[in-house]
């Protein structure tokens, strides 16, 4: 068994009377420590298809076994739990709570797991140790650069050890120089064996990955092995 | 645990940056708990006042006779005042030799009159005629000199306890015992000076001169009904001591089994019982009051809480991303909309003593802390919290992580 099988995924969308067929049937397998990008015109279904793999959506069809799990069915409260304990994401704008600081971000995905106060605290300043921000702990975001909350952001999406870590242009926010900074930290975390999903527009971005999946018109065009 | 208490930092963080918003959507939680606050307040110290007023009139564990009880029907009342005979010290007797319950029987009986002293006077005083067995009952008492002694209240000696209040005015600091004060024509020995007992509802409970009933009858006459107070021999024993009271006062009075009584039996209970029915119609006032500003105020909060869950939106998406469930979310936004209506209770009862202090300076209602009041007003506005801040928990809780994510 793969890590991931998704087998004939489709998402359509209501739009009045009209049906937006975001995803039109996608087949994919991903082993675990595999490095995936994810590329596409605008509006081919990219964002979509991540979403589903990171189970904030439901397919409208197909199937997705995520770890021996078939999370395509699950309930609302299951897939939470699902995101709590398998799945990171790293958003492009960052996403993170204003009034907390970076600690507290990286904390909350353990509140959730109910781990204890000082346990959640000793793993956060891991994570953020991790990603090289020890010496930021009590800043709150709008006291940190666009790359330095990127990284709060990934340290947040690993603090719980997930099966998969999910970006969505995770570069986009970012100039190049800061960019690449990010690259070569989501390079050295491949390297430990996390499984990473990246979606962009960016040929050289994508060049980090081992596969890049073209999608078009929420179908896959080719995988190439990079 | 540790989530609610997450909740309970954000929520009071909220709050607090937002100071003028909170307030303005707490005030009809500050409303309703400042009238609780306030009124329960003043009525508990007009209870103490009362209470303390009727056992020092009747004695905790004494009962009364009188010639016309406590009636609250009018008809009646004014029948019983046609009808019932004056009570005597013959009265007295019977009671007092029916019953082997009864450990005292004292007959009294007060009129205002004029007392002076060396050219100072004081008007309308009270003055009371005590029989001789009215050293048994507690609410007689002297802080300076001694009581009349029952051979002196047997011999009608005129010899007198004054209150603290006519020592105070006609003495002036001059020492009051064994100086002769007159009470309407006749002089009288002070040799007893009671202890100060200030004032209830502004009047003062100070302004008394006690002497023998047969003293009293002297200046007064003897046409006056008296009052007797009767004390049994155990407190417990109080209600057979009143049957008994009844049955000896009837044969001595010779009523027939159909005649009603006509004298009036009656405790201190019986008179704080009168005044919890008058306080209740407050009571019931001021439950309304208090129900339309938590209704009023409960919508104000969902209104709040349903507009803060949209300007969450996003943030309530990243948290469900990140692995909460419904319910966490649940919690998160009744966590916020209980600590915001409870802490406009707690507004509530620092401003409602704040009135009540302010009355009981500013008049002689006494104010007393009822501290069931407290836990009532912190109990109402949480509960209002809860259950005004469910419809917007349940919205929030329903927003889907994707779509939540998406908004800007
Ligand atoms: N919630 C939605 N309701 C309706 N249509 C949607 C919704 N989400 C996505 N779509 C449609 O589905 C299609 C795929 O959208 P998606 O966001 O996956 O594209 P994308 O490849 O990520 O594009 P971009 O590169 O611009 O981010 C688009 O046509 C989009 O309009
Ligand atoms: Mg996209």
């Amino acid at each position: 068994m793969s890590l991931i099988e998704v087998e004939q995924l489709k998402k359509s969308y209501e739009m009045g009377s009209e049906r937006v067929h975001a995803l039109r049937g996608v087949d994919l397998q991903v082993e675990k420590g595999e490095y995936v990008a994810i590329m596409g015109p605008s509006g081919s279904g990219k964002s979509t298809f991540l979403n589903l793999l990171g189970c904030l959506d439901t397919p409208t069809s197909g199937r997705y076994v995520l770890n021996d799990r078939d999370v395509s069915t699950m309930a609302e409260d299951d897939l939470a739990q699902v995101r709590n304990e398998e799945i990171g994401f790293v958003f492009q704008t960052f996403n993170l709570l204003a009034r907390a600081t970076a600690l507290q971000n990286v904390e909350l995905p353990l509140v959730y797991a109910g781990v204890g106060a000082d346990e959640r605290r000793s793993r956060a300043e891991t994570a953020l140790e991790k990603v090289d921000l020890s010496d930021r702990v009590t800043h709150r975001p709008n006291e940190l650069s666009g790359g330095q909350r990127q990284r709060v952001a990934i340290a947040r999406a690993l603090v719980n050890n997930p099966s998969i870590l999910l970006a969505d242009e995770p570069t986009g926010n970012l100039d190049s120089v800061t960019g690449a900074e990010l690259l070569g930290l989501l390079d050295s975390l491949h390297e430990k064996g996390h499984t990473l999903f990246v979606v962009t527009h960016e040929r050289d971005v994508a060049k980090h990955a081992q596969s890049i999946v073209q999608l078009r018109d929420g179908q896959i065009e080719t995988i190439e092995r990079v | 645990m540790s989530l609610f208490l997450e909740a309970l930092w954000l929520a009071l963080d909220a709050i607090w940056s937002h100071k003028l918003r909170s307030l303005l959507t707490v005030m009809g939680n500050i409303v309703a708990v400042t009238s609780i606050i306030a009124v329960v307040t003043l009525i508990e110290g007009m209870n103490l006042a009362v209470g303390d007023a009727i056992t020092s009139e009747a004695g905790a564990d004494a009962f009364m006779i009188e010639r016309v009880g406590i009636i609250t029907d009018e008809d009646e009342a004014e029948r019983a005042r046609r009808l019932n005979p004056r009570i005597t010290i013959e009265d007295a007797l019977a009671v007092e030799g029916y019953s082997r319950d009864v450990d005292a029987v004292m007959a009294k009986v007060t009129q205002r009159g004029r007392v002076t002293y060396r050219g100072r006077e004081m008007e309308r005083t009270q003055i009371e005629g005590v029989s001789e067995d009215y050293i048994s009952f507690s609410n007689y008492g002297v802080e300076e000199g001694r009581l009349i002694t029952p051979t002196e209240v047997r011999r009608r000696r005129p010899v007198a306890v004054i209150g603290w209040g006519v020592a105070d005015r006609l003495f002036e600091g001059e020492d009051p015992l064994d100086k002769a004060v007159k009470v309407e024509d006749r002089h009288f020995r002070v040799v007893g000076v009671s202890a100060k007992k200030g004032a209830i509802f502004g009047r003062s409970q100070d302004e008394f001169v006690i002497v023998p009933l047969g003293a009293h009858q002297r200046i007064f006459g003897i046409r006056r009904s008296l009052s007797l107070m009767v004390k049994p021999d155990d407190p417990g024993g109080m209600l057979e001591a009143m049957e008994d009271a009844v049955v000896a006062l009837r044969i001595e009075r010779q009523l027939k089994p159909a005649e009603e009584n006509n004298f009036g039996l009656f405790t201190s209970g019986t008179i704080l019982g009168l005044w919890e029915a008058a306080t209740s119609g407050i009571f019931a006032v001021l439950i309304g009051v208090v129900a339309l500003s938590l209704v009023v105020g409960g919508i104000v909060i969902m209104n709040i809480m349903l507009m803060l869950v949209t300007e969450r939106t996003r943030e309530i998406g990243l948290r469900k991303a990140l692995g909460a469930r419904r319910r966490d979310i649940v919690w998160q936004i009744l966590a916020e909309s209980v600590t915001l209506s409870t802490v406009g209770g707690a507004v509530g009862i620092v401003l409602g003593f704040g009135v009540a202090l302010a009355i009981e300076q500013a008049t002689p209602v006494p104010a007393a802390v009822a501290p069931w009041s407290v836990a009532l007003g912190i109990g109402m506005t949480g509960g209002v919290g809860l259950v005004f801040g469910l419809y917007p928990a349940l919205r929030a809780a329903r927003l889907s992580p994707i779509e939540a994510l998406r908004k800007d």
